[in-house]
């Protein structure tokens, strides 16, 4: 029996639950920073595929969302893969440690239930934050697609897009450390930025040398 | 002599344990009190360790099941060191107090 154990509403058992385990292991912080790091990754990836996109002349509604699709599921799938292994065996090292300070086992204690779903809520926040970081910004692609809206519109709204989350991003982590919002917004802004003029830049210098 | 009759109860718990420390005082301390026959419970840190903390637990209540409460402190990753202090009560008769 543990604090969690009494609760018979399901939904606000399962909150509950996640909330506990999470300030049990203090991973809050962890699960933060996989949720910002990769969701910053997916943005820039998409950016990337929409300018690149552009740059070689390639801007087909049809190219931009399989490519989007592939890179995101990809990174999806690798950071489920990766981010689970990693933290399972991080937290079953801190486990261990923990049994040789207490001279006893806690297979069964919820410092070991919590240490499983930690590594699973990282491994799923690690995967659908790269998957949605890419796929938001490519939406106006998919309505591109069914023909609800044009290449051009679509070209500018998925830059739009990309740009508000990476300010969102910042703003959220200014709030997170409590410093200027607009001062990390704008540096992920920028990140974004920097990261469409090297694309245009490569893009071009390839587009001409070829 | 003749037979005492009656349930004798736990009403006095003073427990030394071991626990890890992210394991909070508050949330174990709730669990234990919902424990059968708990009726309040006292958790004092007595010692700081880097990864443990080693506390005094004083449990009281009308009729403590030691068993309930070994489980819970081991389901939470306590481990109990020793009891260093219990009480006991038959219903209606005298009260018989053991001390370590």
């Amino acid at each position: 029996m543990s604090i969690l154990d009494s609760d018979s509403i399901p939904l606000s058992y399962v909150l509950r639950r996640a909330r506990y385990y999470i300030s049990l292991l203090k991973a809050g912080e962890i699960l933060r920073r996989y949720f910002i790091m990769n969701m910053f990754d997916g943005l820039l990836t998409s950016v990337g595929v929409v300018i690149g996109a552009r740059i070689s002349g390639a801007l087909n509604p049809k190219v931009i969302v399989s490519t989007v699709l592939g890179a995101s599921l990809a990174m999806g799938i690798s950071g489920f893969a990766g981010a689970f292994m990693t933290e399972r065996a991080e937290r079953i090292r801190e486990v261990k440690e923990l049994e040789r300070s207490l001279f006893t086992n806690l297979d069964n204690s919820v410092i070991s239930e919590a240490s499983r779903y930690v590594a699973f809520l990282a491994a799923i926040i690690d995967s659908l934050s790269p998957l949605l970081g890419s796929l938001i910004p490519s939406l106006p692609f998919f309505l591109s697609l069914m023909g609800l809206i044009g290449v051009p519109l679509a070209f500018l709204a998925s830059l739009i897009i990309a740009g508000c989350l990476l300010l969102g991003l910042g703003f959220y982590l200014g709030k997170v450390c409590g410093e200027s919002k607009l001062k990390y917004g704008a540096y992920m802004f920028l990140s974004g930025l920097a990261v469409a003029i090297l694309v245009t830049l490569i893009g071009g210098a390839i587009k001409w040398g070829g | 002599m003749g037979r005492l009759r009656g349930e004798v109860a736990i009403t006095k718990m003073i427990i030394d344990a071991l626990k890890p420390r992210e394991l909070s005082i508050i949330e174990l301390s709730k669990t234990l009190c919902s424990g059968r026959g708990v009726q309040s419970v006292e958790i004092t840190v007595v010692e700081v360790d880097a990864k443990t903390e080693t506390i005094k637990v004083t449990l009281r209540g009308n009729s403590i099941d030691y068993s309930e409460v070994a489980e819970i402190m081991s389901r939470n990753g306590a481990v109990i060191r020793s009891i260093d202090e219990v009480t006991v009560s038959r219903k209606g008769g005298e009260v018989l107090k053991v001390e370590e």
